[in-house]
């Protein structure tokens, strides 16, 4: 493999222009999937430290 | 193997362990609060940063405040770096009008940045504008960077107090490792770089003619700011999707030399401090000794698993020969300009110290020699390791090593001076306990659901052994690729981050936990009776107990990718 | 042993046996016991109850897998599957491996019981002669006292023993002087001396008074006596884990943990691959991987270190006690009895100018005729050997002995002339009494003597005590008697000093005579002139440097610093007082033990850390046998790690598991008698512990799977 193939570890999202429908109803996921995502982030650290405070009392 | 190969190795290695005294001195007196030449000139600034965040610099922190507040800051820093990414089509400094980052790879990339991992499941140039690259990932590389640093010092001040609730404060550390240590040295190596042709500017890409008449975007930016501490903080996220093989971001040998050191200067020097702290500097080059040990066995496995020649290639006109104007060996995947002495040493370095920086493609190599980075990533990033990490990572494993030890030489385990007990051995059992449970849970699961299996880019144990080394690569803070997985997924954006986020703060916190332990015991004098850290014996030990314990936790993984893809290749099966 | 009337106040009985014949107690060659191992098979399967099981979690680990193996055969017999015997033989030597820890459990336990039935044989039913009237004066007879049973007895009640009579329960002499059988106890059948004052006041519930008359007051309920707790201790039955059992403890469940992890995930991988892994198969995997080798010893070694202590005849009331002795860094040891013999001995004549040598030990012969301490003998002998004078008949000499008295500070001799009257007045002591003497009889002012002086000193400084010897105003010269250093005491302090530990040796004597001594016996440092108050300061100084301190004693004064030391050894001719505070109690009373008990606890821990190593060291091996059979299916490259060679899959696995349980068997001998200790710096005994049991555990299994495997192959089993 060469050097070049490198960009192939990055199928970027497909760039293509979608149709604005289906634009619309992409947006509208990527709004739930943020929610999510920072909720799962956020939990993430709330995790860790309550995990700390677990360690305190083992 | 050549000559001149083993002579560049050699050379490296001599550099390490110049330096590791004297930054190892200055890290000590920066710490410490002791004047420094800088001290002199930035006082003002670190008073001045106090005054404005409302931080007593006096005030020393319990380890669970201290944890709290590491948490705390590194929430926030991932915060905003999803916000800069997902706002980023709304934002300046964006010549290329990058679109928004998506939402899962923003979860991943915050993550990663935070962790100092690094993992890029993006190409730079084509995803991120300038102000992610300058406002987030740059001040992440810094801050994560740092935090790793204060994290090792609070562990060392564990082992060097003595009855101490306290174990200093981490506002007060993170200031300090960023304005003495980390901020100073970059703009050195950030003017190096400039001077040997990396680019800095925050023009649009050139679009050039090529002598055929095709057209090429060639991507620019500020590259040289951000090099200067994706090497130093052994954070690895290339500016350009090829890292540290694009010729922008390494132009030339010696910036390929200069980018090696910078990526074990702290950590080596770290080991230094940890002796000088505790103090005796001897028992900060055991530890050096052991890193070194591996480092030395890791790299010369790598390079001569590289110099062999494909026996698969061996009838078809492939000149794999060693001769004046070529290395020989497996060339497949490497920059000529290196060629196979430096990438070898590059893929064992990066893989030693969690940097994850590449100048080659460690999915070509070959079956052992790309084990070499797995196993060094596997081992728990303790050679050298990444700034920080892999200190209180391999000093986690000296816990063990000596809980074992001192039980045989008929004492109560002591390290340091400080008895090893229940609740030591409970959080470095937590601590050690954190990397197998995500990378191997995770590894399962993905080499056995769609989602999983539709990444990878090779059949058989070499796919598998892709899946495994992301994982590994996550957990491990690492953040190199082995490449061939298309890890830009819905499912690994988001198994990946969780994998990058307790890879580093669910070893992290029990490593607090056990600073805090330490530092409120008193400190037992040696005498004939407690066993020498300073020693061969040790050092052996130390090592023993490292490879025992990776090598039992992943010996079926291992087997069943890069081995059992070795001995298919020595049978004439390749994927 | 010495007749009541030989004991001196202040002075130690001799130790009644030599330190080095531990093996005294109990049967010799227990570990072959029929009576042991008996119950010992019985037990392994009583222990299965999860409610015991559970304390160990590594065996809980194994017994839960094996369970669901037998629920997983149960159901392929059902079914009819295919490879059931191959199951069948897992299965089967998954619960041997349960039971074989259980075995050893109980094989170590046994031991401890057959001894507390011993013990408990002697505590038969007792009856108590309780005082009903006033305590009466010393030597009256007793005159009022109810016969109760000895479970009647309260705390604080008064009873009275004879001769012959079982002593009902613990408790302190108030009156009287006995001999005691503490046989039941100590194991030593020669009788003691109890009496009431000073330190050798208390009497422990089931010894047997042999002569004379006591009165006791009762220190402890039945159930609470000495002999209660020697039960419940040598038994087991209020065994807790120690700390670094605990530690270790987690440290195995934590590799336990990490095996979980990597043997669950197989299957994710092997589907990857195209294939499958039995369940019976990944167990095998898991259970030869998990370090059931320590698990399954680790409660043996334990209870067997603190049987060892007792075989040697010291009780130790906590296991962590044991586990401390090991951590020692600093010893205590008292000069008298344990570095110097108790008595010191007359090793020259000194005369003053003037005096011949023959005339001062003449005088100091005729001084010492009648003199039976152990000094005064001391000085006969050596006139004898010296200057071949003879023993002379006191009632021919028409001599009449002065007995050593307080207030004197001397003894002696009055001889009579012929005519019986007006005679000679020879006198020896210590120098300064012995001064004061002549300028009594001087009637003068106090007389100094240079030259004497002088003498004194030098005697000092060579660590003996000098003794002046006068005939009437006369001054003649110095007895020079000099403490005599144990044999080979002086190699043990080199020992000691090899594992680490500093010796401090504590005395009354002053400076000069302890530094002498010191250097003599080859301590570290000494604490001369001290009082309780200055060993409890001593101790709290080393402590708070971070060192444990270890020490022995008997008196009530010694008790707090007993209570203050880590490892406090109390002798159980010692006050009720000091073997309360002490975390141990020799029954021997032998101060120089103190040295075994921290080879003992040394050796606990070693064998801990060398069995934890051994059995992770295994894992090797097994993995080396297994995981090329686990896959064999789906990839046969993988047979390339098949290095043993070993005949077919199914072989290798069964081989490991087989290997994994017998040597849970084959290591119970040694979890019992302790990993050889050996007296050398920490990084020689490592470097041996390493190689034997790091290096050693890499290789054996290798050897013994192969072995196991062509057993099996040619048994036809796999």
């Amino acid at each position: 493999m060469a050097i070049g193939c490198l960009l192939s570890i990055d199928p970027s999202r497909p760039e293509s222009a979608p149709s604005r429908a289906v634009r619309v109803s992409f947006v509208r996921n990527i709004r739930m999937l943020d929610v999510i995502l920072l909720a799962l982030l956020v939990g993430l650290f709330g995790l860790g430290v309550a995990y700390a405070y677990a360690c305190e009392r083992l | 193997m050549t000559f001149n190969g083993i002579l560049q190795i050699a050379l490296f290695a001599a550099i390490i362990l110049v330096l590791t005294r004297p930054l190892g001195g200055f890290m000590t007196r920066v710490f410490n609060g002791e004047n420094t030449l800088f001290g002199r000139v930035f006082g003002p600034v670190e008073r001045g940063i106090y005054r404005i965040c409302g931080v007593d610099e006096t005030a020393e922190q319990h380890w669970l405040t201290y944890a709290v507040a590491m948490m705390l800051f590194n929430l926030v820093g991932a915060l905003v770096l999803y916000a800069l990414m997902r706002l980023q089509a709304l934002l300046p400094f964006n010549p290329q009008g990058q679109a928004a980052v998506a939402p899962d790879l923003s979860f991943n990339t915050a993550i990663s940045f935070v962790t100092n991992t690094n993992w890029q499941a993006y190409g730079g140039e084509t995803t991120m504008g300038y102000l992610v690259q300058m406002a987030g990932l740059t001040v992440q590389n810094f801050m994560s960077a740092a935090t790793g640093i204060v994290l090792a010092l609070a562990l060392v001040r564990g082992f060097s107090r003595r009855g101490a609730r306290t174990i200093g404060n981490f506002w007060v550390d993170l200031t300090r490792a960023t304005l003495y240590v980390l901020l100073p040295a970059c703009v050195v190596l950030t003017l190096f770089y400039v001077w040997q042709g990396v680019p800095q500017n925050l023009l649009a890409y050139t679009e050039a003619t090529t002598l055929e008449g095709a057209k090429q975007i060639i991507a620019q930016g500020p590259v040289a700011s951000q090099l200067a501490v994706k090497m130093l903080g052994t954070n690895g996220g290339g500016f350009f999707n090829a890292n540290s093989a694009h010729p922008f971001e390494n132009p030339n040998a010696l910036v390929n030399l200069v980018q090696m050191l910078s990526i074990f200067a702290i950590g080596a020097g770290l080991t230094n401090v940890f002796g000088r702290m505790v103090g005796n500097e001897r028992q900060g080059w055991a530890i050096l000794a052991a890193m070194g040990a591996m480092f030395i066995v890791g790299v010369g496995v790598c390079y001569w698993a590289e110099s062999q020649a494909n026996p698969l290639f061996a009838s078809l006109p492939v000149d794999q020969a060693v001769s004046a104007l070529s290395p020989g060996g497996n060339m497949e995947g490497k920059e000529v300009r290196f060629g196979i002495a430096n990438t070898a040493l590059f893929a064992t370095i990066t893989t030693d110290a969690s940097c994850g920086a590449i100048n080659g493609w460690h999915d070509s190599f070959m079956p052992l020699g790309g084990m070499v980075p797995l196993v060094n990533m596997l081992l728990g990033e303790v050679i050298v390791g990444g700034v920080g990490a892999g200190l209180y990572g391999i000093l986690l494993m000296a816990i063990i090593a000596m809980f074992v030890a001192g039980l045989m030489v008929g004492r109560t385990p002591e390290y340091i001076g400080k008895k090893l007990e229940a609740k030591e051995v409970k959080m470095t059992v937590l601590a050690i306990l954190a990397m197998p449970l995500v990378i191997l849970v995770f590894s399962a699961i993905s080499s056995a659901i769609p989602a999983g299996v539709a990444g990878i880019a090779n059949n058989g144990p070499h796919g598998f052994s892709e899946i495994f080394y992301a994982y590994s690569s996550g957990a491990a803070n690492n953040g190199s690729a082995f490449g061939g997985l298309s890890a830009n997924t819905l499912w690994y954006n988001v198994t990946l981050g969780v994998t990058m986020f307790v890879g580093r703060f669910f070893i992290i916190i029990p490593a607090l936990a056990i600073a805090g332990a330490l530092a409120a015991k008193k400190s037992v004098p040696a005498s004939a009776g407690t066993f020498p850290t300073t020693g061969p014996l040790f050092v052996s030990l130390l090592v023993g107990v490292i490879l025992i314990v990776g090598g039992l936790t992943y010996f079926p993984a291992v087997a069943l990718g890069p081995v059992v893809e070795h001995l298919q290749m020595m049978a004439g099966t390749t994927y | 042993m010495s007749s009541p009337s030989m004991f001196h106040p202040g002075q130690q009985p001799a130790a009644p046996q030599q330190p080095d014949a531990p093996t005294r107690r109990g049967t010799k060659s227990a570990l072959l016991d029929p009576a042991i191992l008996g119950p010992a098979v019985k037990a392994s399967f009583t222990k299965l109850n999860p409610a015991t099981l559970v304390r160990n979690p590594v065996m809980f680990l194994v017994a839960a897998v094996a369970l669901l193996t037998t629920v997983l055969l149960a159901r392929d017999l059902a079914t009819g599957a295919q490879g059931t015997g191959f199951s069948f033989q897992i299965v089967l030597w998954l619960w041997f491996t349960v039971l074989f820890a259980n075995f050893a459990e109980a094989v170590a336990e046994g031991r401890g019981k057959a001894q507390a039935d011993s013990l408990r044989k002697t505590r038969t039913e007792t009856v108590a002669k309780r005082l009903t009237g006033p305590m009466v004066a010393r030597g009256a007879a007793v005159t009022s006292f109810q016969t109760v049973g000895a479970a009647d007895l309260k705390v604080g009640d008064h009873v009275v023993v004879d001769a012959g009579d079982i002593i009902p329960s613990d408790g302190e002499i108030v009156d009287g002087i006995a001999t005691v059988d503490e046989s039941a106890i100590t194991g030593e059948s020669a009788p003691v001396i109890r009496e009431s004052g000073g330190d050798r006041s208390a009497v422990t519930g089931g010894t047997r008074v042999l002569s004379d008359r006591i009165i006791v007051r009762i220190t402890a309920a039945q159930g609470s006596t000495f002999l209660d707790r020697m039960i419940s201790l040598v038994e087991g039955a209020e065994r807790q884990k120690t700390p670094n059992e605990i530690a270790l403890n987690i440290l195995l469940v934590g590799m336990s943990l990490i095996f979980i992890l990597a043997v669950v995930t197989i299957p994710g991988f092997a589907a990857y691959a195209g294939g499958t892994v039995s369940v019976v198969v990944l167990v095998a995997l898991f259970v030869t991987l998990i370090p059931t080798t320590i698990g399954a010893l680790l409660s043996a070694i334990g209870i067997a270190g603190m049987d060892r202590l007792v075989r040697f005849n010291v009780l130790a009331m906590s296991g962590r006690a044991v586990e401390a002795a090991g951590d020692v860094d600093t010893l205590l040891l008292d000069k008298t009895g344990t570095i110097t013999l108790g008595n010191r001995h007359a090793a020259e004549f000194i005369p003053v100018s003037g005096v011949t040598d023959k005339e001062l030990a003449e005088a100091a012969q005729l001084s010492s005729l009648s003199d039976e301490t152990p000094e005064g003998r001391s000085i006969v002998v050596l006139a004898k050997e010296k200057y071949g004078l003879r023993g002379k008949d006191m009632g021919a000499l028409n001599a009449r002995f002065v007995p050593f008295a307080a207030q004197t500070r001397m003894s002696g001799v009055d001889l009579a002339n012929e005519n019986g009257e007006g005679g000679i007045q020879i006198r020896k002591g210590a120098v300064d009494a012995v001064l004061r003497h002549v300028t009594a009889l001087r009637g003068s002012q106090p007389v100094r003597h240079p030259e004497l002086e002088a003498i004194t000193e030098r005697i000092a400084k060579a660590g003996g005590t000098p003794l002046a010897v006068v005939r009437n105003d006369r001054v003649l010269g110095v007895i020079y008697l000099k403490d005599i250093v144990k044999g080979g005491i002086r190699d043990r302090f080199a020992e000691l000093r090899r594992m680490g530990i500093r010796t401090v040796m504590i005395t009354g004597d002053n400076p000069l005579t302890a530094a002498a001594i010191a250097a003599e016996a080859g301590v570290d440092d000494f604490l001369a002139q001290a009082t309780p108050e200055d060993k409890l300061a001593l101790i709290r100084k080393e402590q708070a440097e971070g060192r444990l301190v270890a020490m022995c004693g008997d008196g009530t004064n010694d008790a707090p610093a007993l209570a203050q030391a880590d490892v406090g050894v109390a002798m159980n001719t010692g006050t009720q007082a000091a073997r309360e505070a002490g975390n141990m109690v020799d029954l021997d009373s032998d101060p120089t033990k103190l040295i075994e008990i921290v080879g003992i606890g040394k050796q606990l821990l070693m064998t801990r850390g060398a069995l934890t190593t051994f059995s992770i060291a295994n894992d090797v091996a097994k993995y080396f046998a297994i995981i090329p059979a686990m896959f064999a299916g789906l990839y046969p490259a993988l047979n390339a790690l098949n290095i043993m060679h070993l005949a077919t899959p199914q072989s290798a696995i069964l081989s490991a598991i087989i290997f994994n349980a017998l040597v849970i068997i084959a290591l119970i001998p040694l979890a019992l008698k302790g990993v050889r200790y050996r007296a050398l710096p920490a990084a020689s005994l490592l470097s041996r512990n390493m190689l034997v049991y790091g290096l050693g555990g890499i290789i054996i299994p290798f050897i013994g799977i192969k072995a196991i495997d062509m057993v099996v192959t040619a048994v036809g089993l796999a």
